[in-house]
């Protein structure tokens, strides 16, 4: 059951080290963090027994823990990256089984920077990445999104696994030293101008609505939007003699989607036949200026596409494209990083 | 209050005159008009340049004066603003007791008194003022406009051989319409079917609303303010509107309900991504003390009390609370229990 209370903290910084570092260290505080938020979930079993209408045991269930982190992409490592301690740029299996630990700095409202002992530190320990979602739009910045899954959430302080000493011992070393005020985004936080379809891949028919104009790196494609994500589904595994679960597993096989909104020209061009078939694997990969990489492999295959808008009000007319893979997504990015 | 007393001070404020009757004579002060208004402060840069250059203090050098002498300190002013701040509690405290009446009373006698001590408080500030060159020049002006304002029946000038400017001004100054009265003359009859007949600003006075006294701008904003009590959709009972501590109170908490909605209104804007905004905790990014406190303000009273007590835990703790065993969070799955206890003692008949 979760609880319902909304609270807001006023956040100056996050940081996500590999499970079990005794010291958050600069480079693992993430940069160009719009919000965080983090939710529980408490199970309790209730057990009765005949003849007493008084509960015989109300048992607690290992609880869930939630964080979700968003970013504008900018040059800085990616929280998958972070999360996943670089397996991300490898292979999503890996990602799947790569643990972190999320430290959430809370200051107080006296304070003008990031820098200094924070009034307390959230440690969410041993976190799984459950989801991933990354955003390009026109009208906004480039953002990813990721929820990182887990059981174990401390304040301002841990010992617990292999951690020996307390998140804010861990703290001590003020790794926010460079949100000073004067911390700026390494590559610029990537807009629609940064977005390089040219040096992208991506399917035939996303770039059948051609315009005559190319000016810039969108190749004169009139995308208008690009979502990748996917969701890991990491469940417990349990085992006998153990309160909690001694491993969480992502559900094979997962599916990586990938939605392309364009501007129509002519229609969806999609024709479908009832004699053959009709797709093909297609070659998704997404670069920004950034560094970013977004590869969806080469056996991305059309699974949806809706076509919307040229109404009476004067709406253009959008084709939204959804392509989907399974098992395959590395990211690569924020490689700059000093 | 009595009603005559009301209709004729409203008569009072349409005629825009007081009427003084002193033994046989019979004088009227009118209330200033803005032509002589304008040239009043000729009077007071006339009377502030003479009384500078007599080498009379500024209000600001009596500040000085003030502190050295233990008249008045900065803490006064604080003193003051925490009271008024109480005050406004109270007002909320006074609308949601309005049918408990021995509660009601008790809370309005400890009002006043609060009251009369943020006067006291302010008047501190302000008590040497007369002897600045603002105070002086001010005292000039008032009595420059009492010797223009004041009339003989038939509307010819008062020639100040009988009585003074000063004691007529003592008398004027002591007629002052009170706020409490305003309010009731504004949310009574005959005025308000003089006010809603009337086309509002420019006919109730039968004059353009620049041309209105001070008392005609104060009556109608008064009358504005029933206005919006009543089209509003909230409106509280009759005898609460006629109660003004009360329906002070029912504004503050009207105010205070629509600045919740606006910082939440604020806060879902601010959070686009929907797994962020639908989480219990959510931590807003701030770069600065102040971007900090506008976020903290984003909670509902619940939320800061429950930052509070767990900020107390965690400084009372050794330095480590897990999760699991913060009092909010303890309270919340004990409820959660109880709940399903009940949903499971129910379902199972």
């Amino acid at each position: 059951m979760s609880r319902n209370q909304r609270i807001f903290y006023a956040c100056q910084a996050v940081a996500i080290t590999p499970r079990g570092a005794a010291n958050v260290d600069p480079e693992h505080v993430v940069h160009g963090v719009q919000s965080i938020g983090m939710s529980s979930t408490f199970t309790l079993d209730q057990v009765f027994e005949q003849g007493q209408i008084e509960i015989y045991e109300n048992i607690e269930e290992v609880s869930d823990i939630e964080v979700t982190l968003e970013k504008v992409i900018d040059g800085y490592k990616l929280i998958y990256d972070l999360a996943t301690q670089g397996a991300c740029k490898t292979d999503i299996v890996a990602a799947s089984k790569a643990r972190s630990d999320v430290y959430v700095a809370v200051f107080d409202d006296g304070l003008s920077h990031a820098t200094g002992v924070p009034r307390n530190v959230v440690m969410n320990s041993g976190m799984y990445v459950s989801s991933v979602s990354y955003s390009y739009s026109i009208d906004g910045s480039a953002t990813e999104s990721v929820t990182l899954v887990g059981n174990d959430r401390f304040w301002n302080a841990n010992t617990y696994g292999v951690i020996g000493t307390s998140a804010a011992d861990a703290w001590s070393l003020n790794p926010t030293t460079n949100i000073d005020g004067t911390d700026t985004p390494l590559s610029g936080v990537v807009r629609r101008v940064n977005v390089d379809l040219e040096g992208s891949a991506l399917p035939g028919i996303v770039k059948s609505q051609k315009g005559d104009d190319e000016t810039g790196r969108g190749g004169g494609y009139h995308v208008q939007s690009i979502s990748v994500s996917t969701d890991f589904g990491q469940e417990n595994i349990q085992e006998l003699g153990r309160f909690g679960p001694y491993h969480r597993y992502a559900t094979f096989p997962i599916e990586v989607t990938c939605e392309f909104e364009v501007i129509s020209t002519s229609g969806d061009l999609v024709s479908v036949s009832g004699n053959a078939p009709n797709l093909t694997n297609e070659t998704i990969r997404i670069n920004d200026t950034a560094g970013t990489v977004l590869d969806l492999g080469d056996k991305n295959k059309l699974s949806s596409v809706s076509y919307s808008g040229a109404d009476t009000g004067g709406g253009n007319a959008t084709v939204s494209y959804s392509f989907s893979n399974f098992n395959v997504l590395t990211v690569q990015g924020g490689d700059t990083h000093a | 209050m009595e009603n005559s007393f009301l209709q004729k001070t409203l008569y009072r404020i349409i005629k825009g005159r007081l009427r003084v009757v002193l033994g046989d004579l019979v004088l009227y002060i009118y209330e200033a008009d803005s032509s002589m208004i304008e040239e009043s402060f000729e009077v007071y840069d006339d009377a502030y340049s003479k009384a500078y250059f007599d080498e009379v203090p500024l209000k600001s050098e009596l500040i000085e004066v003030l502190i050295e002498n233990d008249l008045w300190t900065p803490l006064d002013d604080k003193q003051a603003e925490k009271i008024e701040k109480d005050i406004e509690n109270k007002k909320i405290e006074a609308f949601e007791s309005f049918y408990d009446k021995k509660k009601l009373n008790s809370i309005k006698k400890i009002i006043r008194k609060m009251e009369s001590d943020v006067l006291k408080l302010k008047a501190k500030k302000i008590q040497l003022d007369h002897t600045s060159c603002e105070g002086v020049a001010e005292f000039s002006r008032n009595m420059w406009l009492m010797s223009k304002m004041t009339k003989f029946k038939d509307g010819k000038p008062y020639n100040w051989q009988k009585y003074t400017i000063s004691s007529v001004m003592e008398y004027y100054t002591s007629s002052t319409i009170q706020v409490p009265t305003y309010r009731a003359i504004a949310r009574s009859e005959p005025w308000r079917s003089m006010w809603n007949n009337g086309n509002r600003h420019t006919g109730i006075f039968d004059k353009p609303s620049q041309d209105y006294t001070s008392q005609q701008n104060a009556l109608c904003s008064f009358a504005s303010m029933y206005d919006n009590v009543y089209e509003s959709p909230d409106r509280p009972s009759e005898k609460v509107i006629e109660d003004d501590d009360c329906l002070d109170g029912w504004f503050l908490v009207q105010k205070r309900k629509i600045e919740k909605d606006k910082k939440k209104r604020e806060a879902e804007s601010l959070i686009k991504n929907p797994k962020i905004a639908n989480s219990q905790e959510i931590f807003v990014m701030a770069n600065n003390a102040e971007a900090a406190k506008n976020i903290y303000d984003m909670n509902d009273p619940l939320s800061r009390g429950t930052i509070n007590r767990r900020n107390a835990q965690i400084d009372n703790s050794s330095g480590q609370v897990k999760f699991t065993e913060l009092q909010d969070v303890q309270q919340d799955m004990a409820m959660q229990a109880r709940q399903a206890t009940l949903s499971k003692v129910k379902g199972g008949r």
